[in-house]
């Protein structure tokens, strides 16, 4: 008896300290500090970089919007010590509890915080949602190689589907859903009429250069006219400092134009791929805004190998049946 | 003496760790030798051109064996010099693999690190299935030929070109496996090698991935289609050429090699403007570009490793 006694009292011991540890490392490894952007919704702003070690992969921006009786999360960034994290800045910021988590697209900064919030409804748009089932560990691997030990104990967590509705009523408050497609296949942005913060998740960039990796860009730019009208007065773009006008979706259009009109030129006029990697002078007012030079290169591999097939076919080719 | 000469030197010298104390070994022995009054190759090569080891020639040849020497010390100053400053460079990507590059497809001749040979590649490969790049060598003269590869790749060659009516500039896409230098060789004249190259960083797994048309049930009817276009230049016209084919490297699972391995693009006569090798690493549909000195109709002759051909006529577009 004696001795179970002393094994229990350890054994909790160990528990509490574990738990401590955990709670600790989370605080220690991220320091995210909540921004009010308007009354009771916050942004954790993400550095304008890419993964690294060094930033842990906190390179996004999360948010919450405090209800009348809960918590509403949009997006809960790159790893589980993220998410870990974020959870307790909420739980810092106010007594309520959080409703429901709702991620804005399939890219790994936006959602591999999930495991954190296991306890309520996740939800995604079904496109997103399918995304993830499908390539959410490919998403999860490449996190670790780029980002490492900060990673750890991370798993994908796939959200449920949202249903075909614009409106929810979340804790209270109206949230509209815009259920778009530019930047990823599948993109929501959360406008909240109460406070009118516009969520814009990656479909707005502000001040950080756009990344393309599946995006589609000119549905991406049909995305952005509809962002513009929507009657917001603060915008939390995906990546980049929060705006109270329409600045982040001018920015990211003025890019995504420039990219894609300056590379389907190149292309056309006999321009090989590595040559398109020198950025043209005439994108000169983006090479300024952060990562510029990555993520025009990276853009030059996704959107210029069908560009330059699409100019090369329109050469006159006789070809010889085969000898 | 040249290079070659120097580098026959090393061989009969293995011993000689480098081709100066070589040639110093050989001038030693030759000085050595006709001290001596009689040394085999000297006779040997005396009675070649008819002069007679006779005492009263003693002096003549011994003259000759003097100049001979003066000769071969002189120029073996000047190509060690050469040498030096050829073959002492530290590999400015400080590869492990360098050396073993060096032998396999440099054959072994000197060489000079030179950044004239321009690799111009993304420093991250952001699809690595498909990573572009550009070599242009223009700035060397008389470029004999072109090798491309990657130190770290499984299959470490990835293309050659022989750029005998063209630039010696070329672009093209390919597979990587993983972070390596990515290099470019060229054999100017007098048989030296200039090679330049950056460092690629790769996620990678692109040489080990099956090739993505094969997946399509018509591949087969669609194989070696030809696109290609031509563009005017300043002195002649670009072509770019796109050839649908797997590509496939043998090294994904069950999946041979399956690869073109010839491009030759000729003029309307059938003269030769430029031939490509390619190999395991190039691109799934490769697209290649080059810069023809002529501006005319050019016909183009693909074989891949299974025998078929592919042949096609390009005009320039009106």
């Amino acid at each position: 008896m004696h001795r179970i006694s002393w094994t229990d009292r350890t054994a909790s011991v160990l528990v509490a300290w574990l738990l401590i540890c955990r709670v600790a490392a989370a605080d220690q490894v991220f320091d995210l500090q909540p921004k009010e952007v308007a009354d009771g919704v916050f942004v954790l702003e993400g550095e304008l970089e890419h993964f690294s070690f060094r930033n842990r992969g906190n390179i996004v921006n999360t948010g919450f919007i405090v209800g009348d009786d809960g918590v509403i999360v949009i997006d809960t960034g790159p790893s589980r010590l993220y998410g870990e994290a974020m959870r307790q800045v909420i739980a810092e910021t106010t007594d309520k509890p959080v409703a429901t988590v709702l991620i804005t697209h399939l890219h790994p900064d936006h959602f591999l915080g999930n495991q954190a919030f296991s306890d309520v409804p996740i939800l995604a748009l079904p496109g997103t949602v399918k995304g993830i089932e499908e390539q959410g560990e490919l998403f999860n691997d490449a996190m670790y190689r780029m980002v490492g030990t900060w990673m750890k104990g991370t798993e994908v967590r796939v959200p449920a589907a949202l249903g075909s509705e614009s409106r929810i009523v979340v804790a209270g408050r109206e949230l509209e859903l815009l259920n778009l497609a530019g930047h990823s296949g599948s993109d929501l942005a959360v406008f909240d009429q109460k406070s009118g913060v516009l969520f814009a998740g990656d479909l707005v960039f502000y001040q950080r250069t756009p990344t393309t990796p599946q995006a589609n860009v000119s549905r991406w730019l049909d995305d952005l006219a509809v962002l513009h009208k929507v009657p917001f007065r603060v915008l939390v773009p995906g990546h980049g400092p929060t705006v109270n006008d329409r600045r982040g979706i001018e920015q990211t259009a003025l890019y995504l134009d420039w990219l894609t009109t300056n590379l389907r030129g190149l292309a056309e006029s006999g321009v090989s791929m590595a040559e398109a990697l020198e950025p043209a002078p005439s994108g000169a007012a983006f090479f300024s805004i952060p990562v510029f030079l990555e993520e025009y290169q990276r853009s030059v591999a996704h959107l210029f190998p069908a560009m330059e097939r699409e100019s090369i076919s329109r050469g006159l080719v006789v070809q010889q049946a085969d000898e | 003496m040249t290079f070659s000469s120097v580098n026959s030197v090393k061989q009969a010298y293995p011993l000689c760790s480098n081709p100066i104390q070589a040639i110093f070994t050989v001038c030693l022995n030759t000085v050595r030798g006709t001290e001596r009054g009689a040394v085999s190759s000297f006779s040997g090569r005396a009675a070649c051109t008819g002069v007679g080891i006779e005492e009263r020639n003693a002096f003549v040849l011994k003259l000759s064996a003097a100049c001979t020497v003066l000769m071969a010390a002189v120029l073996a100053l000047a190509a060690s010099t050469a040498m030096a400053a050829v073959q002492d460079q530290k590999d400015p990507l400080d590869s492990p693999s360098w050396d073993r590059m060096h032998r396999y497809f440099l054959e072994q001749r000197p060489y000079v690190f030179d950044d004239r040979v321009r690799v111009i590649a993304p420093s991250n490969a952001e699809d690595a299935m498909n990573v572009p790049v550009k070599i242009d060598a223009t700035a060397i003269d008389d470029v004999q030929r072109m090798v491309v590869f990657a130190d770290l790749n499984p299959i470490s060659q990835i293309m050659e070109l022989e750029p005998v009516d063209s630039l010696p500039v070329v672009s093209f896409n390919f597979k990587v496996q993983q972070g390596t230098p990515l290099r470019a060789a060229v054999l100017d004249r007098e048989g030296v090698w200039h090679v330049g190259g950056v460092y690629l960083e790769a996620a990678g797994g692109g040489c080990t991935q099956p090739s993505v048309g094969s997946g399509n049930a018509d591949w087969a009817a669609q194989l070696g289609k030809v696109t290609a276009r031509l563009w005017p230049t300043d002195d002649g016209q670009r072509m770019r050429v796109r050839i649908l084919h797997p590509m496939d490297t043998g090294l994904a699972p069950r999946i041979p090699v399956f690869i073109i391995e010839k491009l030759e693009i000729t003029d309307r006569w059938g003269q030769r403007l430029a031939l490509l090798s390619l190999h395991e690493p190039i691109a799934e549909n490769p697209i290649l570009t080059l810069d023809l000195k002529q501006r005319d109709e050019v016909q183009l002759f693909a074989i891949d490793n299974n025998g078929n051909r592919f042949a096609a006529s390009v005009a320039s577009n009106p």
